[in-house]
């Protein structure tokens, strides 16, 4: 209903316009035309203020922005999606060149963050879907049962839950 | 310095191919002074073809890399170097008398323009400032985008571990590829994949975005039309904050932006060299997201209903449409190979049967598209003052085929979208909370070139009707 309103209006501004042209004596299909002279005047009224504060937002921003380092800008997606990026930095400092990785995310209400932001930062590493068949498996929060089955090839801890293990042809 | 300077040198190349585009093309002007008034629509037309290039061979197994990139922009360049011809009359400049003419002298027309330069160029400073230093924190951005952009920069082909890994299906492995090159152009350049490092030349789009749009428009519309309005699209929050959010939604509404204006602008004055624009921006579009592809196809729907009904030239516009469709096939073909599919279960949605299960998803769509549409914090009534103009044009029948073009247009994409939520697999809410700002975009940009495009053929058509007999020397300035 909103947009239907304000569409309404708009063209109901448009006739205002006409009428007051024919009033003041405009004929002909021509003086119509009269009418595209609110879109100019309402952008005039409008973009200078959105202007100034689109400017100062941009300012804003830029102060809040300035302190983070080139490392910390380059993690603070991850940082909003609240991942634990000092962890897989951790893991990541595992890898060789040409690594695989499984990452498994196994708690928490954010894992398509945790997963999504995880391979990213481990990128240009790929992902594998079959853990047998990558270099290095990754726990991100995950419980004992997990990484059960993984103990007997490394398996080092960052955190309680947060661990990496050796997977095929990893040194 | 390198990751700070090089990947302008990027579009300062891309530029370089835009201008040799545009001037086989035919709107290029002959006086070197002129030219800096086409370089925003040099850039966006090298940041459409380029890549567009480079999507293809990537397809074929050509390996991606900056040299490859050098050769294409120097073959552009050298086209168009050819079919330059110098000389004619200054198309885009401002018209002042002698070297040091009193800026008392200056006409109408370039006080406008010298005041928007100022304001618009005031607003893109600190804009840059700000880009100089901020994060690629948009979720799409880094997902989907940066994710392509880097494996594009540190491979040179397209390899199976991660452009068709279903450990990968997240990022949309069917997205066209436009945007990730563009990126992944800029990362090579810059020696590393620096993700700071791209916000300031996402912001860069913006004002070429603009500049293209004036230059365009520039004969059919005058300055004090064109410039209060464009600012007022560089300063709506649906523009600026989501083209540095980093997703491709904004680029890709830009690309179908200036394709319509083109494509008005070829409706009107049937200048082939604006269809030859309008169909690189148009294959740019289609290349660059899915929805983009749906939006072509509506503007070219609605070009040849209006051009067989002005009964122009409609095998000159088949051509340009069939230009396009050559453009994006590579593509479409190698994910079909790959065994890549889209998320749509297009073909399910033209089965009645389909379409009537899921009617209940209609009225929550349409309800969310339209209060995106409404939502004039984002948009700044832009959309209403469309409505108002094309209306007097209908009305009045002043440039009413050209209106037409972009209502229809504006009124079949709404539809496609609707459409999209109402066939989509996802959860709806979930759909619609994710997305629904942002799709809006390129119907908006439509709504954005009609508003000055229509209001500029009726301002001229009213200001005529006032002064019948001649016009006089405020008017006879070289117009912006």
């Amino acid at each position: 209903m909103l947009l239907v309103s304000q569409l309404a209006g708009a063209i109901s501004a448009g006739i205002l316009v006409l009428v007051l042209a024919r009033q003041a004596g405009a004929r002909g299909k021509e003086f119509i035309g009269v009418v595209a002279l609110v879109p100019v005047a309402v952008a005039g009224l409008l973009a200078l203020p959105n202007v100034t504060d689109s400017a100062e937002y941009l300012l804003n921003q830029r102060q809040e922005d300035v302190a983070l380092s080139g490392e910390e800008a380059q993690l603070q997606g991850g940082v909003l999606a609240e991942v634990d990026v000092a962890f897989i930095g951790w893991a990541g400092d595992h890898f060789t060149a040409g690594d695989t990785f499984w990452l498994t995310v196994c708690k928490g209400t954010n894992n398509a963050a945790a997963f999504q932001w995880g391979s990213f930062q481990l990128a240009p590493h790929l992902a594998v879907e079959n853990p047998s068949e990558a270099n290095w498996l990754i726990f991100y929060d995950c419980g004992p049962a997990r990484y059960r089955d993984a103990r007997h090839r490394g398996l080092e801890f960052y955190a309680p839950g947060f661990a990496v293990a050796r997977g095929i042809d990893a040194h | 310095m390198r990751t700070d300077i090089a990947p302008f040198g990027i579009d300062l190349m891309l530029a370089i191919a835009g201008l040799g585009i545009l001037a086989v093309a035919g709107l290029l002007p002959g006086r070197l002074s002129s030219i800096l008034g086409a370089l925003g629509l040099a850039y966006m037309t090298g940041a459409a073809i380029v890549p567009l290039v480079l999507a293809a061979l990537l397809a074929v197994g050509v390996p991606l890399n900056l040299p490859l990139f050098t050769v294409i922009v120097l073959v552009c360049a050298a086209i168009g170097a050819l079919r330059w011809r110098p000389g004619g009359a200054a198309s885009f400049s401002i018209s002042i008398r002698g070297p040091l003419a009193s800026w008392r002298t200056w006409p109408t027309d370039t006080w406008i323009v010298a005041a928007f330069c100022a304001i618009f160029g005031g607003y893109w400073v600190i804009g840059l400032l700000s880009t100089a230093v901020m994060p690629l924190n948009g979720w799409d951005a880094w997902s989907i985008w940066a994710r392509k952009a880097e494996m594009l920069t540190v491979h040179n082909s397209l390899i199976p571990g991660f452009f068709t890994s279903p450990s990968y299906g997240f990022t949309h492995l069917d997205y066209p590829l436009q945007y990730p090159i563009w990126e992944a152009l800029h990362f090579r350049a810059s020696g590393g994949f620096h993700t700071q490092m791209l916000p300031r030349h996402i912001w860069l789009l913006l004002a070429t975005f603009v500049w293209a749009a004036a230059y365009l428009l520039r004969n059919d519309v005058r300055p004090v039309i064109w410039a209060p309005v464009l600012l007022l699209v560089s300063a709506a929050p649906g523009v600026w904050q989501q083209l540095l959010s980093g997703y491709a939604d904004v680029p890709m509404a830009m690309f179908i932006g200036l394709g319509a204006t083109a494509l008005g602008l070829w409706l009107s004055r049937d200048n082939i060299g604006c269809l030859a624009v309008a169909a690189i921006m148009l294959a740019a579009a289609a290349n660059s997201k899915n929805e983009g592809l749906a939006t072509v196809g509506v503007l070219f729907l609605m070009a040849g209903a209006i051009a067989v009904s002005r009964r122009a030239n409609v095998r000159a516009l088949l051509v340009a449409a069939s230009a396009v469709a050559v453009a994006v096939l590579p593509w479409r073909l190698w994910i079909a190979a790959n065994g890549i599919q889209g998320d749509m279960p297009v073909s399910k949605g033209l089965q009645p049967g389909y379409l009537f299960d899921h009617l209940e998803r209609v009225r929550p769509a349409l309800e969310a598209i339209n209060a995106q549409l409404g939502d004039q914090s984002r948009w700044l009534y832009l959309l209403p003052l469309a409505a108002m103009v094309v209306a007097a044009s209908l009305i009045s029948g002043i440039g009413r085929r050209i209106a037409a073009f972009y209502l229809g247009a504006f009124i079949l994409s709404w539809a496609v979208f609707v459409w999209s939520y109402w066939i989509s697999p996802y959860n709806l809410a979930w759909h619609l909370s994710t997305s629904v700002d942002r799709v809006v975009s390129a119907p908006m940009f439509i709504c954005f070139v009609a508003v000055i495009h229509v209001s500029g053929m009726l301002v001229t058509t009213f200001y005529r009707s006032l002064k019948p007999e001649g016009r006089d020397s405020d008017m006879q300035v070289s117009t912006f």
